[in-house]
């Protein structure tokens, strides 16, 4: 099986498709070495909307819907054509389109002003241009975030062949790696091996790390934060993040004492009086949270934030993270909100 | 006498906002290798193609004055030589804002308004102010300025493309205002009847193919009064290329673009026109910043090679013959001798190039990065000989926790694996990597290559300090696989790894470093049918300890510098 997205970035919910115009500009800068502006590169070139209409082209027979959303999106150059066209594939295809969220700039860029489509302006003065039907809700961050979880939260839960929930009844319920009892077991692995859903969701945990204050758009190098990582999964995760957000990163292989040596050679990359923010793939019990953060402040630094893929927060005993630091995820499983069933069986 | 032109475009200066600071390329750093890069050069004239300015605010034009102050000053640049246009980011929105709320202007009138102007005249009225040449004052007219070269019969004329530039959304385009163009271009048709004609103006008609988008009008306007043949030097589309406009057998319009100098999002670029003595042809020079090592490093790189014009015929006499059929021509020798001069050149400039090998070697040695020892690693072995034995250690840790060199990195393996690619069909390929250092590499590498799917597992002396799914390989349907790997001293580990995963398939293993002896590379995999060895760096060869850990007299005697778990 070759997953082959030309997409980055995007979202198949029913019949509707969702792009992530900003997003998928973002992944393309990956190719340029010398641009190292990762999401603050607001600028969207026209190789982007070329590629966004070959895959409208080539990938909706069964799509009804498409919602181009340009968030984030300033300005492009050279992107006309390519609108006009997926406008009129979409027109030809009886199929609704809409591009929300345009700026001003951008919208004049992509001269839809010539097109005889109905549109509205949104009170941060950006646009939502409509091709035949409208859509009934506008989108926002909190709309787009919500879809993803939900999206998320139906791959991780109702496949029957799922591989990304593994249940672990009748096998031993420790795993390798860590003291929790867990009859069911997410594999991280099996969600970074399918690359497309990922990548917007390292995209959306950084636009809300950004909305967070947890990354900034700093200038000066030295009060940027470092990412921290401790495992295998997490190494994937960081080092697409860390474009994304222009930072560095520290690792340690695995919190533990068979690292010992690993740990003496490495434990002065861990700096004094920076900020840090730890990224991990699943943060459940929050024990190996709690390691990395001692090591952290032992080391004079200052934790500021959590990203993960998955937080856990099944049971209220789990450890208090303290107030001031904030917690970022793409699914939070809370006692209200499992779609995944997911239990901690651990005898507190 | 021949002339040297200098086209730059697209500076965007910005205010001291962080979002315009990390916008801009814009540092003493880049001032001094872009200025030092020209200084040999004779340059006569400099041609700045519009937006100059980002949001045409007072404080972006004072850094702008500084940065053309200095440009003409260090490479001796007469400003009566100098040609600056406006770009649709030299309209003040923020005025026409004010006069649309303050004054009740209505929004299709805004356009008209040539106050909309006023920030990016006092700046260019400011950078001339020492000028005596008063043409150069600033008009609004649709030919702003005419500079005059009478010896080389040239005359430069500034073309205002942003008449119906507004804050209003449909009026974002280029547009000349026909009816005073043609005016113009009539009254200085018989005082320049013979001489040639450079326009200088900030869109670009073609838009690389595009033209009804880019700029509204300019197909309507006539051109006949500028003469047979003539040249339009533009930006706006922060690209570097040129397209020939032929309309009839004797008339041809030239565009030129460049990209944008200072903009970070995209990569620096200036255009250099060489005019010989005989005044036959324009020989353009298309340059673009090469960036990926640190900025003390960067180099200009020539990238005419790739542009669709090298060169445009003035003389309407000569036979009109493609460039490019030129260069192709075994016949033509002239032309074969200058191309050979310019891969001479592309050659000198891949020799002041520093490797990324040799960055990342260096940033090894500044970083101390090289730990001399004793090191015994656990491995899964079973039995007395479990250890992984050397005398050094690479910290590959830092070299990926660090954007610059994981960078550089990132970009070995890339041109490795393209390489692979023009080499062999890679269909149903899966791309793994080796532990945790590679993992972070592999991860940039998954995006750059979305073609293939990607996994991860834990390097064998790790395995029982990982979960047991990360030991296995999601899926299997593959004909093809490319193993990233950090370091590698022999096969050992790598065979163990292919036998038990991957037998049947074609294996290309790529390390970053190889650290074994010199004359045992090429035995690497030699044994294994479609299995391929490639390592990044050479250079760093690390001893084994070859004897038992019961036997190694620095274990068994205590000595210092044993690092063991």
């Amino acid at each position: 099986m070759n997953l082959k997205p030309t997409l980055y970035a995007n979202l198949e919910i029913d019949d509707t498709l969702y792009v992530f115009l900003h997003a998928e500009q973002v992944y393309r800068n990956f190719s340029l070495c010398n641009n190292k502006l990762g999401y603050f590169s607001h600028e969207i070139a026209e190789r982007t909307v070329y590629d966004i209409y070959n895959y409208i082209k080539e990938n909706t027979s069964e799509i009804n819907n498409i919602v181009i959303d340009c968030a984030e999106a300033e300005e492009a150059h050279n992107i006309a054509e390519w609108i006009e066209k997926i406008i009129k594939f979409c027109e030809k295809q009886n199929k609704n389109l809409a591009f929300c969220r345009m700026s001003e700039r951008l919208y004049g860029d992509a001269k839809i002003h010539d097109k005889d489509l109905a549109e509205e302006k949104n009170t941060d003065k950006t646009y939502n241009v409509f091709s035949r039907g409208c859509l009934n809700n506008s989108i926002t961050d909190e709309v787009i975030y919500d879809k993803f979880q939900n999206k998320n939260a139906s791959i991780l839960g109702t496949n029957p062949n799922n591989k990304f929930v593994i249940d672990r009844t009748g096998e031993a319920r420790y795993s390798h790696s860590s003291n929790v009892q867990l009859p069911r077991y997410i594999n991280v692995k099996a969600y970074i091996e399918q690359k497309g859903l990922l990548f917007l969701g390292l995209y959306l945990l950084c636009k809300k790390a950004i909305c967070k204050k947890i990354i900034q758009e700093l200038i000066i190098e030295e009060k940027r934060p470092l990412l921290f990582f401790n495992s295998i999964a997490g190494s994937y995760l960081a080092s697409v993040f860390s474009k994304l957000a222009c930072v560095d990163m520290v690792f340690l292989n695995h919190l533990g004492p068979k690292k010992k040596l690993y740990h003496e050679l490495h434990k002065e990359q861990l700096l004094t009086d920076r900020d840090y923010l730890i990224i991990s793939d699943v943060v459940c019990l929050g024990a190996e949270v709690e390691r990395a953060k001692t090591l952290i402040e032992h080391a004079g630094g200052h934790l500021r934030g959590i990203l993960s893929v998955v937080l856990v927060e099944v049971v209220s005993e789990r450890p208090k993270i303290e107030n001031d630091i904030e917690n970022v995820a793409l699914l939070t499983l809370s006692k209200d909100y499992n779609p995944i069933n997911y239990q901690i069986k651990t005898d507190f | 006498m021949s002339l040297n032109i200098l086209h730059i475009s697209d500076l965007h200066f910005g205010t001291n906002s962080v979002k315009d600071q990390q916008a801009t390329r814009y540092c003493p750093t880049f001032v001094s290798s872009f200025i030092k890069e020209l200084k040999e050069k004779k340059i006569d004239y400099l041609i700045v193609t519009g937006d100059v300015a980002n949001s045409s605010k007072t404080m972006e034009y004072e850094k702008a004055t500084a940065f053309l102050g200095k440009v003409v000053s260090e490479l001796n640049i007469s400003k009566e030589n100098v040609v600056v246009c406006m770009g649709n980011h030299d309209i003040s929105w923020d005025i026409l804002r004010d006069i649309e709320e303050v004054e009740g202007v209505p929004p299709n009138d805004l356009y008209k308004d040539e106050r909309k102007y006023d920030n990016f005249k006092k700046f260019y009225n400011d950078f001339y102010k020492e000028n005596e040449n008063q043409i150069q004052l600033f008009k609004t007219d649709s030919i702003f300025v005419e500079i005059v070269d009478d010896a080389h019969k040239i005359v430069f004329l500034g073309v205002n493309s942003c008449f119906h530039e507004s804050n209003q959304d449909v009026d974002h385009y280029g547009y000349v205002d026909k009816d005073g163009f043609e005016t113009i271009i009539r009254e200085l048709n018989p005082k320049y009847n013979d001489y040639y004609k450079f326009l200088v103006m900030h869109h670009n008609p073609k838009d690389l193919g595009n033209e009804k988008h880019n700029f509204d009008n300019w197909r309507k306007v006539n051109k006949d009064d500028l003469g047979t043949d003539f040249v339009v030097f533009c930006g706006h589309i922060h690209g570097s290329d040129g397209e020939s406009e032929v309309r009839s057998d004797t008339n041809t319009i030239h565009y030129i673009s460049v990209g944008s100098l200072l903009k970070k999002s995209v990569s620096a670029k200036y255009n250099l026109y060489y005019i010989p003595d005989d005044l036959s042809q324009i020989e353009i020079t298309y340059y673009n910043l090469q960036e990926d090592l640190s900025p003390d490093k960067w180099y200009w790189q020539d990238q005419t090679r790739c542009k669709s014009i090298k060169k445009i015929t003035l003389k309407q006499s000569e036979p009109k013959t493609d460039v490019l059929d030129l260069i192709l021509s075994d016949n033509n020798e002239k032309t074969k001798q200058e191309l050979e001069c310019r891969q001479k050149k592309a050659q000198n400039a891949s020799v002041n190039r520093r490797s990324p090998q040799s960055v990342i070697l260096d940033v090894i040695k500044d970083q101390q990065l090289y730990y001399s020892g004793h090191f015994h690693w656990n491995t899964d072995k079973k039995g007395e000989n479990n250890k992984f034995k050397s005398h050094g250690y690479i910290d590959i840790n830092y070299l990926v926790s660090h954007s610059e060199s994981l960078e550089t990195i990132t970009q070995l393996y890339k041109e490795k694996i393209e390489e692979i690619q023009k080499e062999t069909t890679l269909n149903k390929t899966l791309m793994v990597s080796i532990g945790l250092e590679c993992t972070v590499v592999g991860a940039r590498l998954s995006v750059l290559f979305p073609e293939f799917d990607f996994s991860y597992m834990p390097r064998k002396r790790e395995v029982n300090d990982h979960n047991d799914i990360e030991t296995d390989i999601g899926f299997s349907d593959y004909n093809t696989v490319i193993i990233i790997k950090d370091i590698t001293f022999d096969a050992e580990e790598v065979v163990e790894i292919i036998e038990e995963q991957f037998s049947q398939k074609n294996i290309h293993l790529i390390s970053l470093f190889y650290c074994g002896k010199k004359g045992e590379k090429k035995g690497i995999l030699s044994g294994k049918e479609n299995a391929h060895f490639y390592s990044l760096i050479d250079d760093i060869e690390i001893p084994r300890c070859n004897v038992l850990e019961s036997n190694c007299p620095i274990i068994k005697n205590k000595l210092q510098t044993i690092y063991r778990c």
